[in-house]
Formats: C-alpha cells, sequence, structure tokens
C-alpha cells in the first residue's frame, strides 16, 4: 500500500510546481506547452524506467547518455542509407546495439566484479569515443539525410499528445507491472534491500543485476532512435551529459540511491517534475545564468518536500499499526 | 550524401573557432622572409585545410583552382585525414622541404600548435599565409571569411526586413564564452540601436550550448513566452537546423522569421519549404580564390604584404590588407530557396 503513497506525494509535488509556474506565467499550462513538455520528458522517461530497475539492485549506470549517442547514431545512419528503411526495423535495431552496450555493463559488474560506478564511468568513455569515432570529424547525422516520414514520426500526435509520450507511457506500464507483480521484478527489491539476505533466500542474484543493466541498455537504445526522431541530429555531443538528468529525476521521483525501494511510476513523474521545472524557469524572465542554479535548488526542494510528506505517511502508517 | 555531412562540423569549428578574428594575426613583416627561390607566375602553390574530403573545402578548392588557371599556377591540396594539428604540422614540414613548392595556404587545425612548423617552413623560403582559421604567430597573410562588422550588420539587416524593422526579436547563440559570437552579438547591437530599428527589441538571448536538447527546450520557451515574437538570429550553426525544425513542426514558418549562419546543406530543405526566408554564411569558393591570389601574389612578389596595401584577386575585385596583416573577404553570402541548390558545401 505504502507505494502508492509514495506516488501521491510526488503528484502534490508535481501540483506544486504547476500551481507556482502557472501563477508566475499562465502560459505553463497553455496547450502547446504542455504538448512540448509531454515530448520533452518522453525519452527521459524511458531512460529513467531503465534506470530505476539498476538503482533499486543498489547499482549505477552512467553510460546511459553515450549508449542513446550511439544507438541514435546507427539509426540515423540506417535511415540514410536507406530512406525506405521501415520505423520498426528502425527502432529494434536501435535497442539492439543499445541492448549490446548494457550487456556489456553487466558483464563487467557481475562477471568482472567491479563496482558499477566505474564501470559505467568507463564505458561511458568507451562509448563516447565510438560516437566520436563514429561522427568523425564530419560524419554527423543532419535533418536533410533523414527521411520525411521518419521526421514526421518524431513529431507525430496521437490525441494531441506526442507518440514519443504514448511509448514513454506504454513502457512505464509495462516495467511498473514487471516490477510489482513478477518473481523477477520482486527480487529486484529484494536485492537492494540485502543482497546477502537475497542470495540466501535463493534469489538469482547474479543474474538479475544482469538483467536490470541488460534493460537499462536496452531502453537507451530505444531512446536513442526517438532521439533521432525527435532531434534529427545526431553529432559528438549528442546526450552528453544527459546520465545526471536522468539521475536527477529518478531521485526526484523517489527512488533510493542505496537500492531497494522506488518505483518506476515514481521515476517517471520525476522526469515530469525536472521538465516542468525546467519549463517553467525558462518561462521566466530569469537570466540564463541563473537558471541552472534555481533549477538545482528546485531539486533540491522537490526532493525535501517528497521525502518530508513520505516520512509524515509513513509515520501515520505504522501509528496506525500499533494502536 | 555521406561525405557532405562532413560540412556540418566543419562550419561548427569555423562558427566557433576560427572566425574572423579581432585579435593579433601577428604576422611577419614582409621583410623577415628569407628569399625565395624565384618563384614565376607558375608558382606552385599547396593549400591545406582541417582535413581532406570535406564539401566545404572541397567548394574552396574549386575556387583555388580558378585562380590558379587564370594566373597560370599549379594548385594542389595536401591535408590530413581527419582533424588534428599535429598531422597537420607535420605535412606542413613535409611541405617546406620540397623544393618546388612555393607557397602554403593553410587553414589550421589549432591556433598555436602549428606556429613551430610554419616557421621552419618560412625558413626555408616559402610563403605562408592562413586562410578561414588562423594561427597565432608566422603567417604572412589571414584570409578572413567575412568581418566580424559584414556579419552582425547584414544578419541584422536581413530580418529587420523581413520584420518590417518593428517588433520582438531574440538571439540563439552557442554559449556565452564564445568570443566570435559575442564579438557578432556586440556589432549587432549596435545596429539594431540605429534609428530605423528603434521599434525591434531584444527580449531574449538563448544559449543552444551546442546540445540539441537543451537549444529545442530553450527554443520552445521563447516561442511560448513570447507568442507574438517577430524574429531570431542565430549566428550558431547549430541553433540554426533546431530552429528550423521546431518552427516548422510549430507551424510557424513564414510567421516567425529566422536568420543565421550554416551550411546550405543543413538547411537547404528548410528554405525550399518555406520554413525561412534566407540565411548566411560567407562564399566558400570564393574564399578559396582570393586565397589562391592572395598566396600567388606574396609568392611571386606581386604583393608585399604591407598593412593599407590594396591587391586586386580576378574577378573578386580589390582588397586592402588591414594593420594587423588581414584581408577580408567582405559581405556575406546568402541562400534562398532559389540558390541554394547551387552549393555543394
Amino acid at each position: 500500500m505504502l507505494y502508492r503513497q509514495r506516488e501521491a506525494t510526488l503528484l502534490v509535488a508535481l501540483a506544486l510546481v504547476v500551481i507556482v509556474m502557472t501563477a508566475v506565467n499562465s502560459r505553463f499550462l497553455s496547450a502547446s506547452n504542455v504538448q512540448d513538455m509531454l515530448m520533452n520528458v518522453a525519452i527521459l522517461a524511458i531512460i529513467a524506467v531503465g534506470q530505476t530497475f539498476v538503482v533499486l539492485t543498489r547499482n549505477i549506470d552512467l553510460s546511459v547518455g553515450a549508449n542513446i549517442a550511439v544507438s541514435a547514431f546507427v539509426a540515423g545512419d540506417y535511415l540514410r542509407s536507406n530512406p525506405d528503411g521501415n520505423l520498426l526495423v528502425v527502432l529494434l535495431l536501435s535497442s539492439f546495439v543499445g541492448l549490446l552496450l548494457g550487456v556489456l555493463n553487466a558483464v563487467l559488474v557481475t562477471f568482472g566484479g567491479l563496482p558499477s560506478v566505474v564501470a559505467t564511468l568507463g564505458t561511458l568513455y568507451v562509448y563516447r569515443g565510438i560516437v566520436a569515432l563514429l561522427t568523425e570529424g564530419t560524419n554527423s547525422i543532419n535533418a536533410f539525410q533523414l527521411p520525411e516520414s521518419f521526421a514526421n514520426f518524431g513529431q507525430s500526435k496521437l490525441l494531441g499528445v506526442s507518440v514519443l509520450a504514448w511509448i514513454a507511457l506504454v513502457v512505464v506500464v509495462i516495467a511498473a507491472y514487471v516490477l510489482r507483480y513478477t518473481r523477477p521484478g520482486r527480487d529486484i527489491y529484494a536485492i537492494g534491500s540485502n543482497a546477502d539476505a537475497a542470495r540466501l533466500a535463493g534469489v538469482p542474484v547474479q543474474r538479475r543485476v544482469f538483467t536490470a543493466f541488460a534493460l537499462s541498455g536496452m531502453l537507451s537504445g530505444l531512446c536513442g532512435a526517438l532521439w533521432t526522431a525527435q532531434y534529427l541530429n545526431v553529432n559528438s555531443v549528442t546526450a552528453s551529459g544527459f546520465e545526471f538528468i536522468v539521475i536527477a529525476a529518478v531521485v526526484v521521483g523517489g527512488v533510493n540511491i542505496f537500492g531497494g525501494s522506488g518505483t518506476v511510476l515514481g521515476a517517471a513523474l520525476g522526469a515530469l517534475i525536472l521538465i516542468s521545472i525546467q519549463s517553467g524557469l525558462n518561462l521566466l524572465k530569469v537570466s540564463p545564468f541563473w537558471i541552472s542554479a534555481i533549477y538545482g535548488a528546485a531539486i533540491l526542494v522537490a526532493v525535501a518536500v517528497d521525502g518530508l510528506l513520505s516520512r509524515r505517511i509513513h509515520a501515520a502508517l505504522t501509528a496506525g499499526r500499533r494502536t | 550524401m555521406r561525405k557532405s555531412v562532413l560540412a556540418g562540423a566543419a562550419v561548427l569549428m569555423a562558427l566557433t573557432a576560427c572566425a574572423p578574428s579581432d585579435s593579433d594575426t601577428a604576422a611577419g613583416s614582409p621583410t623577415d622572409k628569407a628569399t625565395n627561390n624565384a618563384c614565376g607566375s607558375n608558382a606552385k602553390i599547396v593549400s591545406m585545410p582541417k582535413a581532406a574530403s570535406f564539401p566545404y573545402y572541397d567548394a574552396a578548392n574549386v575556387g583555388a583552382e580558378k585562380a590558379a588557371k587564370e594566373l597560370g599556377g599549379s594548385f594542389s591540396e595536401v591535408a590530413p585525414a581527419t582533424i588534428d594539428a599535429a598531422a597537420q604540422a607535420a605535412l606542413i614540414d613535409t611541405q617546406a622541404r620540397k623544393p618546388d613548392v612555393c607557397a602554403l595556404m593553410i587553414s589550421a587545425n589549432d591556433r598555436d600548435a602549428l606556429n613551430p612548423a610554419v616557421k621552419r617552413a618560412r625558413a626555408a623560403g616559402k610563403t605562408v599565409i592562413t586562410w578561414d582559421s588562423d594561427i597565432s604567430e608566422g603567417t604572412q597573410l589571414y584570409i578572413s571569411q567575412a568581418s566580424n562588422e559584414a556579419i552582425g550588420t547584414e544578419l541584422v539587416q536581413s530580418l529587420a526586413e523581413q520584420i518590417g524593422h518593428k517588433g520582438k526579436i531574440a538571439f540563439l547563440v552557442g554559449s556565452p564564452t564564445q568570443a566570435n559570437q559575442n564579438i557578432w552579438l556586440d556589432v549587432m547591437k549596435k545596429e539594431l540601436a540605429k534609428p530605423e530599428n528603434k521599434d525591434i527589441t531584444v527580449v531574449k538571448t538563448v544559449y543552444g550550448e551546442g546540445q540539441d536538447q537543451k537549444a529545442t527546450q530553450e527554443i520552445q520557451s521563447l516561442l511560448q513566452q513570447y507568442p507574438d515574437i517577430a524574429g531570431m538570429i542565430a549566428p550558431d550553426a547549430a541553433n540554426m537546423p533546431v530552429a528550423a525544425r521546431i518552427l516548422k513542426a510549430k507551424k510557424l514558418g513564414g510567421k516567425v522569421a529566422l536568420t543565421g549562419l550554416a551550411l546550405p546543406s543543413q538547411m537547404k530543405n528548410y528554405v525550399k519549404d518555406g520554413t525561412l526566408k534566407s540565411f548566411a554564411l560567407w562564399d566558400v569558393e570564393k574564399l578559396g580564390y582570393l586565397s589562391y591570389y592572395a598566396a600567388h601574389g606574396l609568392a611571386t612578389g606581386k604583393i608585399k604584404g604591407e598593412p593599407g596595401e590594396k591587391f586586386t584577386a580576378g574577378e573578386a575585385g580589390e582588397f586592402t590588407i588591414t594593420d594587423d596583416h588581414q584581408v577580408e573577404l567582405g559581405p556575406l553570402l546568402f541562400f534562398t530557396k532559389d540558390n541554394v541548390d547551387n552549393y555543394s558545401y
């Protein structure tokens, strides 16, 4: 029951952000701004879902941004040589590339026994190096090389909402179900809570951690194709630093950075909160030099509000149990 | 197709690192040039762009070859395989040892790293000029793409005309630290301060940081914040395609004017579908043409390379060497749907 309450506090935080931003600039809630935000949150939310699996096992995947860039390049490169390429093939291809990169992380962490911070920091640079080589000098992907149909897909809407956001919603729903109701999903929480106890209880710890990294990689790969569709451009700096925004979303979304607790729905809400704060700040007449400081402070406030509320709820629930 | 992609990075570099420099082109005085081994009008001149097979530099070669034909000289290109200052320095040394080479025209991969090699080439009697991207010392002349004045004023004039000299506008720039873009911003502000532009207000300066995702969010927000915005100027080749993509997606093409610096290949689809009317860059072919004329003139002694000196570069007309040993190509070249297909870079 508690997990539902966690999301409730996030909804309160999101509502607060929306109310404040709308009060300052009513255009914040305009249809077109909401459409922009839903489009911009899609990739962040999907990556945050993958990251949540990893963080729940008390690990971290820092290579997601670089993974997106490699996969985005592969998707774009495929399309520029096959303008009639099938969309599904593109999505599968980039997901597969992402999966391979994720599997390398998984191997380093599970079989190699490397701390995930170190392993994925290393692969971050390796993958960035691959992007630099692929886009060498000049081989970056430009809008004019991509087929019109793919560009239209990136901008298309279903019921007024970006198709990217619908894809994100599907990913969140499936992931939420897996984590909540399946054996492997529950195992992931057990590992993050206490890996030794989980092992003794018969949880295949290595295999689950492996799967979490592979999944994070595969979702990054999927987002590579989505990135190309949304931005129509891939170069050596594509998605660089994106990993930090993802981790911020996961943490704001109430996922315990030390593993064991949190939900993908929370992480997705965290992503939505971050995008809302960013959009709101951009709409304010604030000097761009201040925005990143205010943004950071807003993240801290969001985490604090969420932490405070969830502690209260937790206290109320446990008190209720005692009486 | 693939080859033309090269252009993106090339112009990004041109717009960030090596745009017309207002700083010290510490060109050596013409007298310290070692005696050149008699280069006649059939002088062999080698161009050394940042890297091989960039469409951008291919276009410059076309201009240089044309100049060579007119002057009766010879022209060839020697370039590193990738953008690499060390490789370029090694190539300079190799060319300096060749007795038949009269002059080198270099688009530098690094402002400082080539100085020693250039010094050795000069000591070996070679004429050395830089074009497109300068070095900090040792070059005899620097042929710059366009003056800062031209870039700033012409972009403003183009946009002001499109919006009827009134309304809200914004600058879309790279990052607060890009020296050349900051100079252009100052020139633009000066141009905007003129009486005919008194009804134009700059409402915001947006920093795209070269990141599609950041630039996208910032430009989207700009359009939300100022729904009545009349135009945007992007003196940054990374922001131009982002802004055009957003205008097209929001069906604001033609309603919000957009101009700036970009490669024709990046933007040709957008001018053709009417998302924007025009954008600009320098005339790369003419840049190669002028550079060859300057290198040839110096090598054969027709040009002394002194400040204030005037020389004629064929059909490109007359040019004057500035006090800091620069020659400026001149006005920007604007691309519209009618001429954009004529350019391959």
